[in-house]
């Protein structure tokens, strides 16, 4: 009776324990909040006209100045930004700005959230240069930023600037680097909610030379691929390329660049294993021989570096230059293209992805895009957004757009990424030791 | 009535007492018990009375017969007549005075004067023209010894003053003759002249108190009093001990009492100079209201009552009072001054009341030595030759279990307790206030700054811990670092007086206190904070002892039933969930009540049982009101213990009898407690008795602990403290295994050994290697404990000085684990006692802005903030950088500094605790004064109040109460307010209410628990003697 007892006993206690962890409820775990932070696009100055295409009329948008803080529908999928840089609510459609001054140049660049660090290869202030400088404070405090100048000879003095709650400030690069030819700029912001657009104009007396918008990377890299660089064969004569590169460290850095075409990989001469010194801003010309078209180059360095490309063109007899930045990894993702009809440069090792187009109708168009180095598509009329999905590898891909005003050349990654932020709980004990 | 002043203690034998014509007067009114005697006594005087005469008032018994037999001249009164009416009757009856030599002699029918009673008296007024009234000394009736009086007088307060100690022993040591203010009627001789002068007894003083008045007028009219030791008379003191009916017609509900009160009053005020009376009026309130609570807690209601008449019947009629003044104006020819000397000072008063209560006192709670110490052989100074004298030997005093135990635990704890010596803070502890009065403070406010403010209830043990810190000269964080120093060794205490009831081995005994002190739950409760489960450890063997005796509980008596519901109030003030265990008992023994009912129909018992019951489970919970009954809105916070939400460690630890959590054992330091409980089943029913009830709580502990519950003021889900129920576990693993190791040893030796031998064997290794292995954790790893001594505060030293300012306070905890942030909202200072208990959730508007500001989203969260009067953010150390960078890019908080401490942004927008929106739809701040809430309103419009609604706030202006609403984001709002000042409070009269209440419990059931006061009816003649 006893021992029966014992076993009865001790089966109680054992199946407590493993009821009792059958019905555990889990304690709180720590949850997140994902969410898309709000896109800046970039103010429009006057005798330019700016566009953004959005992904629909019930986009949330408002304009980054004054005290108003509201966000109202944007009521058109193509919206001419008047003056004030906008914030477009982000819903995971990244958005395409094309500003062009008539006849004269045309630019593009993506609406993209606030960046705490931006890296920009480009622009000049020599006596050509008539670049400036947007920076947008779309937060509601002071923000302060620091910009880093780097030139030919070196990295200038940084400069602090104090950007005004919901505004934007214009800050022309003679004022920054004047005499400057070559130039790289460093953009962080230590407080508030900050975006940079460098637009380099270029223009010698009267004449303009043309204008862009020279597209920011987040980080120096010691693998870059700049993905497509508009190549134009005019009277017979190649257009011209200038790689600048700039490694930020003082080391120094031995860079290799590969020419990716349709004709296949080549080093140009020159630029097989070539010395950069740490701290300069050097310019190699690249004058690859091929068919017009498009090409990327692929920069391998021992040190990391930031680089870019200058393309000369002419469009409707007029010269335009194109500023062509360093292109991250494709990953699955929407654009809104209304109004505009890029031509998407793929490049990568093995080229797979399929691309979903979206007509005006309501339609939509499936297209498995393959290839090896380099592929060029360009997107059927009438499209007012194309999603990448099942991307295999690393493909790098910008967009190139042209007009009558010029050509711009866009590297495509979202404008904004889903942050997670962890989601914070009330406890007193915060206040109890 | 003693003074130090003997006039004469020379014996004045042989004095010529011829000369003096004394009659006596016998007042009698059911006093057949004591007439007999008196009458031999009045026959046997050795100088006879001249003349006699008997009044009887209406007795009902023998006492008219018992006269006549006597052949007393004998008057019959009516049944209500008053003693000085009776005397006025009687001197009617006898012949007329003869001059200065007539003498009254007044005698009660249970007073027997001795046979030389009357000699003494006459030959001490012989030579003492000035004296009119002598009284004899008064002895008792029952015991002979006792002495009673000798002479009388009365205190500022009413009391009858004889200066004598209680039960005090006549040796002669006041003998002589003495003057006095007055002497007891009983045996009082007066010059019949003066007598008669005087106007003879007032007619207003019936019974009590005459003799006082009587000789406060004869010292007035010049002449004097005196009493003689060498006259001794005995006094039953039948009226005034309630051995018979007060029936005088002034007697109102027939209350000895109450007449005995109101006529000390009376004599008080009618005798008193006139410039005195405010005074004298004072002192009889002031006496009369704490005799009467004295009396309510001795559970004498009537007598409280009588004192409250008392004073009552001489305001209803003062008119009585007014006409005897003017009376005793005629008569006076001296100073009512020259009583003064009679008068007992006020700190003789205060000495005499000092003694009483030490001799009440001890004889209530100590036995007296001839009690405890009864030999039948007395010890003789011979017998101390012969026995040899032992030198004491020191080593042998450690030997001692008991010694050297608890010199083990002392030191232990004193190792153990290294980082705990000072302000202590951590865990689910809370920073201590500064003061008792704090906590006072605390306990009494209706409205609570805490977050967004609540008006909840504090809970009970506030009021415990200010009490005990005011014993502690209101040092509040002395009381609690003594609390978790002492805490292992009060629980050891604790458990040991247990114990030692269920055994006599010592060594036993203290192992099984000691391994209680270092049981888990008692080392996880001290080393995370938990103040309940350590009052619990400490109490709950105290309530363990008394438990059996609730079994058959209509045997135990009221008083032990309030005892014990006022214990378990103690543990439900700080612990519901200890209260819900309790209760758990209680009602499984109402269940087997119910059982056995249904089984033998004995209805009266089970009501019995029953209403004794419900009394043991609601008390305490009655006793913890409001707090208790605002906890039935939110039934989880029966399961959550004071303080910090901090979770336990699940039913995994729960199953080892280890609660878990921060500062607990590691879970491979498994405890004896569960094996103890299992094992015990296997053994006799007396071990069952407890190791059932261990293991019930044990189960219960691990399947609650699987439950995961937001704490106090927390959103975070945490498992189960199961505290409470593994104290519980482990006194009934305690005690089975005391009582299974108990004489194990004698019971195993006579065996074959088999596995009851291996079963003890790994008893008593395992609560051995338990017990060491914890030792050296406790003092090693385990006094890095989560509660450390800290002054630093959390708050930045800035924000603290602004008083009142809203800081919310965002901060990760964990910073290891990659945890989320957390977040509360500071009010210039940390979370002090009893917060967290308190401390409402933030609203749901404020922690939605909270996690956008987090994630970078909340545009608008710098508006919600400042609507919310939050005028600060504090992002702690360490700080997420990506959270600071996104506060700095949202806008609307602009940063202040950013110091080692952290980062403080200010919110910028109006964050004023009173804004006034005014018509145009303008907001401005408003400055309210912290003190009086006064503000001036500059404009007509709506006052915003950055505090949670609630209905008892009031803005009131003009006299007049502004409408109140609450607003969408459930903030205080008032309308139509107009240009002026305003004055906004938050009304505390409920609360204040509810206090009253809780008192007014809290006393009732002390009363009710308190030993019982006796009617002086039903005190034995002995023990009145």
């Amino acid at each position: 009776m006893r021992v029966r007892r014992l076993f009865f006993f001790v089966a109680l206690v054992l199946i407590t324990g493993v009821v009792s962890n059958l019905l555990m409820t889990d304690a709180s775990t720590t949850r997140y909040s994902e969410s898309y932070p709000a896109a800046v696009c970039p103010p429009t100055e006057a005798n330019v006209i700016s566009k953004v295409s959005v992904p629909s009329k019930k986009t949330l948008f408002r304009k980054v100045t004054g005290k108003s803080t509201n966000f109202v529908p944007i009521k058109s999928t193509r919206y001419l930004i008047t003056k004030y840089p906008i914030l477009l609510n982000y819903t995971g459609v990244t958005s395409f700005v094309w500003q062009s001054n008539s006849g004269v140049w045309a630019g593009s660049t993506l609406c993209a959230a606030p960046s705490t660090d931006q890296w920009f290869v480009g622009g000049t202030a020599d006596v050509i240069g008539r670049g400036r400088l947007f920076l947008v404070n779309s937060g509601l405090s002071e923000a302060l930023v620091d910009v880093s100048v780097w030139n030919e000879g070196g990295l200038k003095s940084g400069k602090v600037i104090a950007v005004s709650a919901n505004s934007s400030m214009r800050i022309s690069l003679d004022s920054i680097a004047a005499g400057s030819s070559r130039l790289a700029l460093r953009v962080t912001s230590r407080s508030g909610r900050v975006n940079a657009f460098l637009l380099d104009e270029r223009g010698k007396g009267l004449q303009s030379l043309g204008a862009d918008f020279v597209n920011p990377v987040d980080a120096p890299s010691t693998n870059i691929v700049i993905s497509g660089i508009p190549h134009q064969i005019r009277k017979g004569k190649a257009g011209a390329h200038v790689l600048r590169v700039l490694t930020p460290s003082a080391a120094g850095a031995n860079i290799r660049v590969d020419v990716i075409s349709k004709d296949g990989v080549f080093a140009p001469i020159g630029l097989d294993g070539r010395d950069v010194p740490g701290g300069s801003v050097l310019d190699f010309n690249l004058n690859p021989t091929m068919p017009a078209g498009s090409f990327s180059i692929r920069i391998r360095s021992n040190e990391p570096i930031v680089a870019g490309v200058l393309s000369s063109i002419v469009v409707a007899s007029h010269r335009d230059l194109v500023w062509n930045s360093a292109t991250p990894s494709l990953v699955p993702m929407k654009l809104a293209i209304r109004g505009l009809n890029p031509k998407f440069i793929f490049t990568g090792d093995s080229i797979s992805l399929t691309v979903v187009v979206h007509f005006r109708n309501g339609a939509s168009r499936r297209y498995k895009l393959t290839g090896n180095d380099i592929k060029a598509w360009n997107v059927p009329e009438q499209a007012t957004s194309v999603t990448f999905s099942d991307i295999r590898g690393k493909i790098a891909t910008s967009a190139l757009i042209k007009s009558i005003s010029g050509i711009a050349s866009v590297p495509i990654a979202p404008g904004s990424t889903l942050a997670r932020a962890p989601i914070p709980s009330s406890d007193i004990g915060v206040i109890g030791h | 009535m003693i003074t130090d002043e003997v006039v004469s203690n020379t014996n004045v034998s042989g004095a010529n007492t011829t000369q003096f014509h004394v009659t006596a007067i016998l007042v009698t009114h059911n006093g057949a018990m004591w007439l007999p005697e008196v009458v031999a006594a009045l026959a046997s005087q050795s100088r006879p009375i001249d003349y006699t005469v008997a009044v009887d008032t209406g007795s009902k018994d023998a006492s008219v017969k018992l006269l006549k037999r006597a052949r007393l001249h004998s008057i019959s009164m009516p049944y209500d007549t008053g003693f000085g009416e009776a005397i006025a009757g009687a001197i009617k009856n006898i012949p007329a005075p003869l001059g200065e030599n007539e003498w009254l002699w007044f005698i009660h029918d249970d007073c027997a004067p001795e046979s030389g009673a009357l000699q003494a008296l006459l030959e001490a007024i012989e030579n003492r023209p000035q004296v009119a009234i002598a009284g004899p000394k008064l002895r008792g009736w029952y015991d002979r010894s006792h002495l009673l009086e000798l002479g009388v007088s009365i205190a500022g307060n009413g009391a009858r003053w004889t200066g004598l100690e209680n039960r005090e022993y006549d040796q002669g040591q006041y003998d002589g003759v003495r003057e006095v203010l007055s002497v007891s009627t009983a045996g009082m001789l007066i010059r019949r002249d003066v007598f008669t002068e005087l106007g003879g007894f007032d007619p207003n003083l019936a019974l009590f108190r005459d003799d006082v008045d009587l000789g406060w007028r004869a010292h007035v009219a010049g002449h004097s009093v005196i009493a003689v030791s060498q006259a001794v008379a005995f006094h039953a003191e039948a009226a005034a001990s309630e051995r018979r009916t007060i029936d005088v017609k002034s007697a109102l509900l027939h209350h000895g009492l109450l007449l005995d009160r109101r006529n000390a009053a009376y004599v008080l005020l009618v005798n008193s100079s006139w410039w005195l009376l405010p005074w004298v009026a004072l002192q009889l309130v002031s006496s009369a209201t704490l005799r009467a609570l004295g009396y309510l807690i001795a559970k004498l209601p009537s007598y409280a009552l009588d004192e409250f008449l008392a004073v009552c019947l001489l305001v209803i009629k003062p008119r009585d009072v007014w006409a005897a003044r003017k009376e005793r104006r005629k008569s006076r020819l001296i100073s009512p001054r020259v009583v003064s000397a009679f008068i007992p000072p006020r700190w003789s008063q205060i000495r005499l009341g000092a003694i009483r209560l030490r001799e009440a006192v001890r004889f209530g709670l100590l036995p007296s030595k001839e009690e405890s110490e009864s030999s039948l052989v007395q010890p003789s100074d011979e017998d101390d030759l012969l026995i040899p004298s032992s030198p004491i030997r020191w080593h042998t005093f450690f030997r001692r279990p008991e010694i050297s135990g608890f010199l083990f635990i002392i030191v232990l704890s004193s190792l153990w307790a290294t980082q705990r010596y000072g302000s202590l803070v951590g865990g689910a502890l809370p920073r201590s206030p500064v003061g008792a009065i704090d906590l006072w403070r605390k306990y009494a406010d209706s409205w609570h700054e805490i977050g967004m403010g609540t008006s909840a209830a504090t809970p009970t043990w506030i009021a415990i811990l200010a009490l005990m810190s005011t014993l502690f000269l209101g040092k509040a964080a002395a009381l609690i670092t003594i609390v978790f120093w002492a805490a292992p060794i009060l629980s050891m205490w604790s458990m040991y007086s247990l114990l030692r009831r269920l055994s006599h081995n010592s060594w036993l005994v203290v192992g099984g206190a000691l391994a209680y002190s270092l049981s888990p739950v008692t080392i996880a409760a001290i080393n995370s904070g938990r103040l309940g489960t350590i009052v619990l450890l400490v109490v709950a063997p105290r309530i363990a002892y008394h438990l059996p005796k609730l079994v058959n509980i209509e045997m135990v008596n009221w008083r032990a039933i309030f005892g014990f519901s006022l214990l378990v109030g103690v543990v439900t003030s700080f612990s519901l969930f200890a209260f819900l265990g309790i209760s758990l008992i209680h009602i499984m023994n109402l269940v087997r009540d119910y059982l056995n009912y249904r089984a033998v129909q004995e209805k009266k018992l089970f009501l019995d049982q029953f209403l004794r019951r419900l009394v043991l489970i609601f008390t305490p919970f009655v006793l913890c009101l409001p707090w208790s009954l605002e906890t039935l809105l939110h039934p989880t916070r029966f399961l959550i213990e004071p303080g910090f939400a901090l979770g336990g460690g699940g039913p995994n630890f729960a199953l080892l009898a280890n609660p878990g959590g921060p500062g607990s054992l590691p879970w491979w330091f498994i405890s004896p407690v569960s094996l103890m409980l299992v094992v015990a089943m296997f053994s006799s029913a007396a071990v069952r008795r407890y190791s059932g009830w261990g293991l019930l709580y044990l189960i219960l502990a691990t399947y609650l602990s699987a439950v995961s519950l937001a704490g106090h003021a927390s959103s975070r889900a945490e498992h189960l403290w199961v505290g409470s129920f593994l104290v519980f576990a482990t006194i009934g693993a305690m005690c089975s295994g005391v009582i299974i190791l108990d004489g194990l040893r004698k019971r195993l030796v006579g065996v074959q050994f088999h596995f009851r031998h291996m079963l003890g064997g790994i008893l008593i290794a395992s609560t051995v290697i338990y017990g060491l292995t914890t030792s050296v954790w406790a003092v090693t790893v385990g006094s890095d404990s989560p509660v450390q001594a800290n002054e630093q505060s959390i708050l930045p030293p800035f924000l603290a000085v602004s008083s009142g300012a809203k800081t919310l306070v965002l901060r990760t905890l964990d910073v290891s684990d990659g945890s989320a942030p957390s977040f509360y909202i500071a009010r210039s200072n940390d979370a002090m006692l009893g917060d967290p208990d308190i401390a409402s959730p933030v609203p749901v508007v404020v922690d939605l802005a909270i996690q956008k500001l987090v994630d970078g989203s909340g545009i608008g969260s710098s508006t919600v903030l400042s609507a919310f009067g939050i005028k600060y953010v504090f992002l702690k150390n360490p700080v997420d950088t990506q959270i600071a960078r996104g506060i700095d890019g949202l806008g609307g908080f602009i940063r202040n500094s950013s110091t080692r401490d952290g980062i403080v942004w200010r919110v910028t927008g109006i964050s004023d605790q009173l804004v006034l929106k005014d018509k145009a739809g303008r907001l401005q701040a408003l400055n309210l004064d912290p003190i009086s809430g006064a503000a001036v309103v500059p404009n007509p419009g709506q006052l915003l109040l950055a505090e949670s609604y609630d209905s008892s706030w009031q803005a009131i202006q003009g006299g007049k109460r502004l409408f109140r609403t609450e607003n969408a984001d459930g903030l205080t709002e008032f309308s139509n307010v107009q240009v002026g000042e305003i004055t906004v409070i938050h009304d505390g009269t409920t609360r204040r209410a509810w206090l009253a209440l809780q008192v007014l419990v809290l006393l009732t059931v002390v009363i009710f628990a308190l030993p019982s006061g006796r009617r002086r009816r039903e005190i034995s003649e002995q023990e009145l003697t």
